[in-house]
C-alpha cells in the first residue's frame, strides 16, 4: 500500500531531497575542478621537464 | 514558498567550506575518488555543526515550517551526514588503493578520533531512529543524544584539524573554528541560556480533572506579567518543578483559547511514566514554559471558513483551544467536530462543547463516535471513516478543510481515506506530534 503523505510531509521530503542533491552535485563539481586542475598542473610540469631536457640536450650538442 | 530564504541561508553555509577549498586550494588531490572522500567529510562536518542550530527551537527558523518539520529535517540531515562519513574512509582508501586506513592499528591519532566519531554517529542515528522499538525512555535518550551530539562535533572538528589537509588554508582554519563556535553557541543557548537564564517561570493555579485519566493544568506567570502571545492550537514545552519528581521537559498542546494573557492551560492524558504523575501536581508549584510552537492553528489559514475537525481521544486538545477562541471571538466559521473515543467516560470537554453549541457564537456541530459504546449509547459507534465524514458533510464536502489530530495510525488512515475521496492534501492539516 502506498502511504499517503500530508502536504507538509511531502514538502519536507522535497526540500530534503533538493538540498541533498544540490550538495552532492556541488561536492562532485568541487572534486572535478580540483582533479582537472591537478591534471593541468601535472601536464604543465611534464612539459617544463621535457623542455628542460631538450634545452640541455641542445646545449650539449 | 515560505521559508525559502532560510533554506538558501542553510545551503549557503554548508557550501562555504566547499567553495573556499575550490578557490583557495584548487589542486592538491591524489585522484578523483580520494578527493571525493575528503570533500564528503567537509560536507558532513558542516552539516553536523549546523544540527544544533536546527534543534535549538529558534522561532525565526521554525516559524514558516513548524517545529515538527524542522526537527524531522534535522533527523534527515543527520542520516545524510552519517552516509557521507561512512563513505569518507572507504573513498580515501579506494583512492590510494590501500584499505589499511580502515582496520590498521598503526595509524595516527586523528584516524582513531575519526573512527570514534563515525562509531558514535552510527549509534546516535540508530538510537534516534529506533528509540521506540528499542523502548528507550525519552529522557534517557535525550541525555545520551545531547552528550553524543557534543562529542561528535568536537571529535569531527579535532579530526579535521589534526589531519591538516585542506585546513592548511588560513580561510579554512577560520571557517572550521567558526563552525565549531556556532555549533557550541547554539547548543549552549538551547541547553543553558534559555533553560536557566532566560527561562520564564509560571506557577500552577489549578489542577482540574477532566476525566478519569485526563487533567488540565492552569498556569500563570510567576511575576504577574502577561503570557506570551500564542495561537490557539499551538503547543509548548513544560518543565514541572516538583520536589518528588525530576524536572523533565515535555511538549503539550495548549488547550486554552488564547483570548486571555493572564493564564495558559494544557490538558494532559495519563499515557506514560511522566504523565501519570500529573495528578500529583499541586497549586503554587512552579513550571517553566518554553514556546509556543507549531502551525496547527486555524488563524494561519484565514480563507478556510468551512472546517471539519477530526479528533481521536486526547487529540481534542488543539481543537478545544481553537473552538474556545472561535467562541470568544464569535467567528464566522462553520465547524463540524467529529470526536472519537473508546467509551463515553473517555470524552472530555463534552459539557463545554454542548454549551458552545447552545450559545451559538459559532456554527458548531459535534458528532461523537465510540468504538466500545455502552448498550444505551444513542450516537455513532465504530471508527470514523472517510465515507462517514463525507456523509456528515453532505454537499459541501469538497469545499471544506480537514484537520486531523489523534493517534498516528488514525491520522494516517484518515489522511489516505479523505484523499482517496478526492480531497486535495492542501485542504488537510495534520501535525506530527510524536517525533
Amino acid at each position: 500500500m502506498i502511504m499517503k503523505k500530508s502536504r507538509r510531509t511531502v514538502k519536507l521530503w522535497l526540500v530534503t531531497s533538493l538540498v541533498v542533491v544540490f550538495l552532492l552535485f556541488q561536492a562532485l563539481l568541487v572534486v572535478a575542478i580540483r582533479t582537472t586542475e591537478d591534471e593541468r598542473q601535472g601536464q604543465e610540469k611534464t612539459r617544463q621537464k621535457t623542455e628542460e631536457k631538450n634545452h640541455k640536450h641542445e646545449h650539449e650538442h | 514558498m515560505k521559508g525559502f530564504l532560510r533554506i538558501i541561508i542553510y545551503v549557503l553555509i554548508i557550501s562555504l567550506p566547499l567553495i573556499t577549498v575550490a578557490i583557495g586550494n584548487p589542486a592538491v588531490g591524489i585522484g578523483f575518488v580520494f578527493e571525493l572522500g575528503k570533500i564528503f567529510a567537509l560536507l558532513a562536518f558542516t552539516i553536523l555543526a549546523l544540527q544544533p542550530v536546527l534543534s535549538a527551537r529558534i522561532h525565526w527558523i521554525e516559524k514558516p515550517f513548524g517545529l515538527d518539520m524542522v526537527l524531522l529535517f534535522h533527523r534527515n540531515m543527520a542520516v545524510f551526514a552519517a552516509i557521507l562519513l561512512l563513505a569518507h574512509p572507504v573513498l580515501l582508501s579506494a583512492g590510494i588503493g590501500d584499505y589499511s586506513l580502515i582496520y590498521s592499528t598503526e595509524v595516527q591519532a586523528f584516524v582513531y578520533i575519526g573512527r570514534a566519531v563515525l562509531l558514535i554517529l552510527l549509534i546516535q542515528v540508530i538510537l534516534s531512529a529506533f528509540r521506540m522499538t528499542l523502548r528507550i525512555e525519552f529522557e534517557k535518550w535525550r541525555a545520551l543524544h545531547n552528550l553524543f551530539a557534543l562529542t561528535l562535533v568536537l571529535g569531527a572538528f579535532l579530526h579535521g584539524w589534526l589531519a591538516n589537509n585542506d585546513l592548511q588554508l588560513l580561510s579554512m582554519k577560520i571557517i572550521w573554528i567558526a563552525l565549531l563556535l556556532m555549533a557550541l553557541s547554539f547548543y549552549l543557548y538551547h541547553k543553558v541560556f534559555v533553560r536557566f537564564i532566560k527561562e520564564k517561570r509560571f506557577k500552577i493555579v489549578a489542577v482540574e480533572q477532566e476525566s478519569e485519566k485526563v487533567n488540565t493544568l492552569k498556569m500563570e506567570p510567576l511575576d504577574g506579567s502577561a503570557v506570551e502571545h500564542y495561537l490557539p492550537g499551538q503547543f509548548h514545552f513544560l518543565t514541572l518543578h516538583r520536589e518528588k519528581f525530576p524536572a523533565e521537559e515535555h511538549p503539550f498542546t495548549i488547550s486554552s483559547g488564547g483570548t486571555s494573557d493572564r493564564f495558559v492551560c494544557s490538558t494532559i492524558k495519563m499515557s506514560g511514566d511522566f504523565t501519570h504523575t500529573i495528578p500529583q501536581t499541586k497549586p503554587e508549584q512552579q513550571v517553566t514554559i518554553r514556546g509556543p510552537y507549531g502551525r496547527f492553528s486555524y488563524l494561519l489559514y484565514p480563507k478556510e471558513k468551512n472546517i471539519v475537525f477530526i479528533a481521536g481521544g486526547i487529540g481534542i486538545t488543539p481543537f478545544i483551544s481553537m473552538l474556545r477562541h472561535m467562541d470568544a471571538t464569535s467567528s464566522d466559521h462553520s465547524v463540524l467536530l467529529l470526536y472519537a473515543n473508546k467509551t463515553i467516560r473517555n470524552i472530555v470537554f463534552g459539557e463545554e462543547l454542548s454549551q458552545m453549541q447552545k450559545r451559538k457564537n459559532i456554527d458548531l456541530k459535534v458528532i461523537y463516535y465510540l468504538s466500545h459504546p455502552e448498550e444505551d449509547w444513542q450516537g455513532e459507534s465504530g471508527h470514523i471513516t472517510g465515507d462517514k465524514i463525507k456523509q456528515h458533510c453532505a454537499k459541501d464536502f469538497h469545499k471544506r478543510s480537514f484537520w486531523l489530530c489523534g493517534p498516528a495510525p488514525m491520522q494516517k488512515s484518515l489522511l489516505k481515506q479523505i484523499s482517496d475521496l478526492g480531497i486535495s492534501t492542501k485542504q488537510i492539516h495534520a501535525e506530527n506530534f510524536s517525533l
